[in-house]
C-alpha cells in the first residue's frame, strides 16, 4: 500500500523566496504578498519525487513533503511540520526504501515542470 | 485529557499557568490572581501531582504579578506545597499570551508562538501542561468541593461558571462571574445594563464576533447558545458598542491594532493583517473599499501562520462585514451614521 504524501509549510521558517511556486507552479501558488499557498491536499503520485526535489532545494528549508498518516487520522493543524524526529524518521525511511543518499542521484532525477 | 496526555508521557512534565492575558479588552485573568492567587496556585499545584509534574510556573501579567509573588511566598514560608511554584512576570504584548508563545517565554525567555503544540515538550524539551488561570481555578474547586457541585452551576454540557469582562456602553465596566446558559443581555445587566439602546456588541474578545444587539441579546451567553451567530464565548469579553458609535472605525482601529502586535514571524500575517487594516481604514475614511479583494484576503490568510492569529482576526473582520454592511455602504457614499469618535475598545496594555 503506498501512502499518500502531501506538502507542509513552517509558515515561521519561510521568508516568500518562491522558488516554490517557481518550480512547482501545479501544487503551489504565490499570495498577493509572495508567500506560497498550496493548492493540493495531496501530492499527486508521479509528482512526489519533483516535490521532494524542490522541497531540498527551498533556500529557507521551509517546504517539507510529508506523509499522510495511514489511518486518515490527521494530526492537528500546525504539528507535523515542526515535529524533528518525525521528520527525521521520515526522511530516514525514504531514502531507505530508494537506497540512496540525501541528494537527489541520477541528474535526471531534477527534471521540473520546465526542465529537460 | 490535556491532564491525562500529560501525565502519560514519558518526562515529567511542568505545569503552566496561564496568565499572560494579552487581549487588552480583557481582565479576567488579571482580576483573578490579584484577587485569588491562592485559588489558581492550589489549581496548579494539584494539576502538578496529578500529572507527576516537577515545577508549577504561574505565569502572570505584570498587573497581577505582584500578589501572585506574595501568595507564593507565604505558600513557600508555609512548606504546604509539593512541588516547587515559579512565579514569572508575563512578556507584554498581544501574542505573548498564545500557549505555545508562553512555553516559549517561560523555557527560553522568548514571548512569540513557536507553532508547535506545548505537550509535546516545549522547547527546553519538557512535556508541558499549559492551563488558563481560570481553568486552573476551576479544577482547585472541583478538588475541593466535587464534581458534583461544579455541576449544579452552568448547563451539563457547559458546567460550572465563567469570568466574563463586561466594557464599551455598560453602565459598569468589569469582570463579572456568570453560569454559562444565562441569556446575554442578562449578562449585560449584571454590568447595570445599557445607559442607551446598542447598536452592535464584540463578542468572545478581538478574535470574537461582532453581533447586532438585536441578535445578540437574547441569547444564552454560551458555546451552544452563541453557536447560530458564528460566536463563542472565547475569552470572555463582550464589547457593547454605543449607538453614536462607528462600527467600521471601530473595527478598523481594532485590526490596525492586531495587525500591530502580530510576532512578526510568519509572512502572510505580518504583510496580509497590515493590508486587511489599510483596506479598512480606507473603508472608514470614505475613500472606498474592495470589498471582494479584502474577502479573498480574509481567506488567504487563514490557517497560514504558526498560531491563530490570523485565523483569528479574519473571523472577526468578516463577522464586522456582516454586521455592519450598511454602516460600509454609507461610507462608500461619503456619509457616516456615527456622532461619537471612535475609540471604544483599548488597544494597548492597561491595568486594571
Amino acid at each position: 500500500v503506498t501512502r499518500r504524501a502531501r506538502l507542509v509549510i513552517d509558515p515561521i521558517a519561510c521568508d516568500g523566496r518562491g522558488l516554490c511556486a517557481e518550480l512547482l507552479p501545479d501544487l503551489i501558488a504565490l499570495d498577493d504578498w509572495g508567500f506560497p499557498v498550496i493548492l493540493a491536499a495531496l501530492v499527486p503520485a508521479g509528482m512526489e519525487r519533483e516535490a521532494r526535489t524542490v522541497a531540498r532545494l527551498c533556500p529557507r528549508l521551509a517546504l517539507q513533503v510529508e506523509r499522510v498518516p495511514r489511518t486518515g487520522n490527521h494530526p492537528p493543524r500546525g504539528t507535523s511540520f515542526l515535529n524533528e524526529t518525525k521528520r527525521l524518521g521520515v526522511a530516514v525511511s525514504e531514502r531507505r526504501r530508494h537506497g540512496r543518499r540525501f541528494y537527489p542521484g541520477k541528474p535526471d532525477d531534477h527534471r521540473g515542470p520546465g526542465g529537460r | 485529557v490535556k491532564l491525562r496526555t500529560a501525565a502519560a508521557g514519558p518526562r515529567a512534565p511542568v505545569v503552566i499557568a496561564n496568565g499572560a492575558e494579552g487581549e487588552p479588552a480583557s481582565a479576567k485573568d488579571k482580576v483573578l490572581l490579584s484577587r485569588a492567587p491562592h485559588l489558581v496556585i492550589d489549581g496548579a499545584v494539584s494539576a502538578a501531582e496529578l500529572t507527576g509534574a516537577r515545577e508549577a510556573v504561574i505565569v502572570a501579567h505584570s498587573a497581577a504579578c505582584e500578589a501572585v509573588r506574595r501568595a507564593a511566598a507565604e505558600r513557600a514560608a508555609a512548606g504546604c506545597d509539593p512541588v516547587p511554584v515559579r512565579v514569572l512576570e508575563a512578556a507584554g504584548g498581544f501574542t505573548a499570551g498564545e500557549a505555545s508563545a508562553v512555553v516559549h517565554w517561560t523555557e527560553r525567555g522568548t514571548p512569540v508562538p513557536t507553532g508547535r503544540p506545548p505537550r509535546l515538550g516545549g522547547p527546553g524539551r519538557r512535556p508541558v501542561l499549559v492551563s488558563n488561570v481560570e481553568t486552573l481555578a476551576h479544577l482547585a474547586l472541583i478538588i475541593r468541593h466535587g464534581a458534583c457541585w461544579f455541576r449544579t452551576a452552568g448547563t451539563p454540557v457547559e458546567p460550572g461558571t465563567m469570568l466574563v469582562t463586561l466594557l464599551g456602553a455598560v453602565r459598569h465596566p468589569g469582570v463579572y462571574e456568570v453560569e454559562p446558559g444565562t441569556r446575554v443581555i442578562d449578562v449585560v445587566g449584571l454590568a447595570g445594563g445599557t445607559p442607551e439602546r446598542p447598536g452592535a456588541l464584540l463578542v468572545g474578545g478581538y478574535f470574537g464576533t461582532w453581533a447586532a444587539a438585536d441578535d445578540v441579546l437574547p441569547r444564552p451567553f454560551s458555546a451552544a447558545g452563541l453557536s447560530p451567530l458564528g460566536a463563542r464565548p472565547g475569552a470572555g469579553v463582550v464589547a457593547v458598542l454605543p449607538p453614536a458609535a462607528c462600527g467600521l472605525a471601530e473595527t478598523a482601529r481594532l485590526v490596525r491594532y492586531l495587525a500591530r502586535s502580530s510576532a512578526g514571524q510568519c509572512g502572510p500575517c505580518v504583510l496580509g493583517l497590515d493590508a486587511i487594516a489599510r483596506e479598512l481604514e480606507q473603508a472608514a475614511a470614505g475613500s472606498g473599499c474592495d470589498l471582494p479583494r479584502l474577502r479573498r484576503w480574509l481567506r488567504d490568510v487563514t490557517g497560514r501562520g504558526a498560531c491563530r492569529h490570523p485565523d483569528g482576526t479574519a473571523l472577526m473582520v468578516a463577522s464586522a462585514l456582516r454586521v455592519f454592511r450598511t454602516e460600509i455602504g454609507r461610507h462608500a457614499r461619503g456619509g457616516c451614521g456615527a456622532t461619537a469618535s471612535a475609540g471604544l475598545l483599548p488597544v494597548a496594555d492597561r491595568t486594571p
